[in-house]
């Protein structure tokens, strides 16, 4: 994502608020990015972000802009803020602390939008002209649809300027994009414990999983049954099914398995077989009958002598 | 029960030790080791060797070590007898000392032998016995040294070596055969 040195303006298009970055590399709470799943289903029109970069920018324009679209304005570590607009959403938050694509994604998602523009003004100093950068990102993964658009405008020009540029991107704005691929699971054992790249997702049976595009290793595991990986190469918008059949294992193949509540369980071990125990107790029996009779035997009689001469006695 | 399998070792083992402590509780103990040391002394040489325990005196009287008859070990090799003064003399044939000392220098020089000895003499000493080595070879006294026992009763399992250097001027019958 664009740096932002002192404040940020952000803009909703169409009554929802909006907010915008900060230059933190702190990350998300998206713990649906981590994993990789898809969010909900994009169901409300997107979010328009509108940034300014600098504090250069005339108040004045910043107030057009404001005014033209209904923005809110957030000075985000400025050094001169121009407008101070206090907001508790939660996607303000998200997107202040992102600090690359994903994370921008990632917050334009979880506002369920399909997509943002950001516009940046910034002005490199108090007389030049406006720069006027305009992207398009898409949500989730906070790519750039289309290459970055910059204008260098007079501060007048400007405003009039941002209508005409927003509106050839609306197109492209509602454009959705390709939906997630769908992995779905089967197992010939109910109960069996299904991860997806090391994260546990459930039990079979299992619904269809929404994954992000791409490899994913499934792993299946079941007690009394032999384990089972599988790699998976998931398209966008791929509908894929995987059929896993676990094996059932013997006592002895039998290794190690996480069970459904997550407690490690060992497979049979030497210490298992009865004939083990058996034998250990034969001769703990005869190892303690051989002490104590030797013990007692021993312990009736005199103590034994010393090795070696015996010397007499001093008188 | 499964969980209760891996703590069974914990008890079995035990067990085992507690049997094999019991079965090896009457194993006799070690003695006093007495490691008879001699100096410049070809072992081939050695007729004999006498170790002459003298009690020291206590509040002006003379104890004397009680032996009514003279004892025998190790196949006649070591015999012990009292004198007249009530010294313990313990003597070690020549063919005894030549088959298990060990020499430790070059050759059959400065051969050591080592000796296990125990008393249950249930008085001790603050004065311990005074140990005499005296060593005939050649046909003459040739060695001899002496030490006084680090205790009495001897302490089972302790360890005291008794040096006897040749004497000057028997060199000749202490290393008959030495270049």
């Amino acid at each position: 994502m664009r740096t932002c040195s002192s404040l940020v303006l952000v803009l909703s298009l169409l009554g929802l608020t909006a907010s915008v970055c900060a230059q933190e590399d702190t990350e998300p709470d998206a713990e649906t990015a981590a994993l990789g799943l898809a969010p909900a289903t994009p169901a409300v029109p997107p979010v328009l972000v509108l940034a300014s970069a600098t504090d250069r920018v005339p108040p004045e324009l910043l107030d057009a802009v404001r005014a033209h679209v209904g923005a809110a304005i957030i000075p985000l570590a400025g050094t001169r803020p121009v407008r101070t607009v206090a907001t508790d959403d939660p996607v303000s938050v998200a997107i202040a602390g992102c600090g690359d694509d994903a994370c921008v994604g990632a917050a334009i998602a979880s506002a369920n939008a399909i997509g943002a523009i950001v516009v940046t003004l910034s002005r490199r100093t108090g007389r030049g002209p406006i720069a006027l950068t305009l992207d398009i990102r898409d949500p989730v993964s906070g790519a750039m649809r289309l290459p970055t658009q910059s204008l260098g405008l007079e501060p007048d020009a400007a405003l009039s300027a941002l209508d005409p540029l927003i509106e050839a991107l609306r197109p492209v704005m509602f454009s959705p994009p390709p939906p997630w691929p769908e992995l779905l699971i089967t197992v010939n054992v109910d109960g069996a414990t299904v991860m997806i790249d090391g994260e546990r997702v459930g039990s079979s049976p299992i619904a269809a999983t929404r994954l992000a595009p791409g490899r994913h290793a499934v792993m299946v595991t079941a007690v009394g049954y032999s384990g089972a990986r599988r790699e998976v190469e998931l398209d966008p918008g791929e509908r894929e099914r995987l059929d896993i059949t676990l094996v059932a294992s013997t006592a002895v193949a039998m290794d190690e398995v996480i069970v459904a509540d997550g407690t490690t369980v060992s497979g049979p071990q030497w210490y298992d077989a009865w004939w083990v125990w058996t034998i250990v107790g034969g001769v703990v029996v005869v190892g303690v009958g051989v002490g104590i009779g030797v013990g007692v035997a021993t312990s009736s009689g005199p103590p034994p002598d010393p090795i070696g001469i015996p010397l007499p006695p001093i008188r | 029960m499964r969980n209760t399998r891996p703590v069974l070792p914990a008890f079995v083992l035990p067990a085992i030790a507690i049997a094999l402590t019991l079965s090896c509780a009457a194993e006799p103990l070690e003695g006093f080791t007495l490691d008879i040391q001699l100096q410049g002394v070809q072992l081939s040489a050695v007729d004999n060797v006498r170790l002459i325990l003298t009690p020291q005196a206590m509040g002006g009287v003379m104890p004397s070590f009680s032996a009514p008859e003279m004892m025998s070990y190790e196949d006649g090799g070591v015999a012990l007898s009292v004198d007249d003064d009530g010294q313990l003399v313990i003597l070690i044939t020549g063919e005894y000392f030549r088959a298990n000392a060990v020499p430790t220098g070059a050759g059959d020089l400065d051969p050591r032998l080592s000796l296990q000895f125990w008393s249950d003499d249930e008085i001790p000493r603050n004065m311990t016995p005074q140990i005499r080595g005296v060593v005939t070879a050649s046909g003459f006294d040739a060695a001899a040294g002496a030490a006084y026992l680090p205790t009495w009763p001897l302490t089972l399992g302790a360890q005291f070596t008794l040096t006897i250097p040749c004497t000057a001027g028997r060199e000749t019958q202490c290393r008959p055969t030495a270049p």
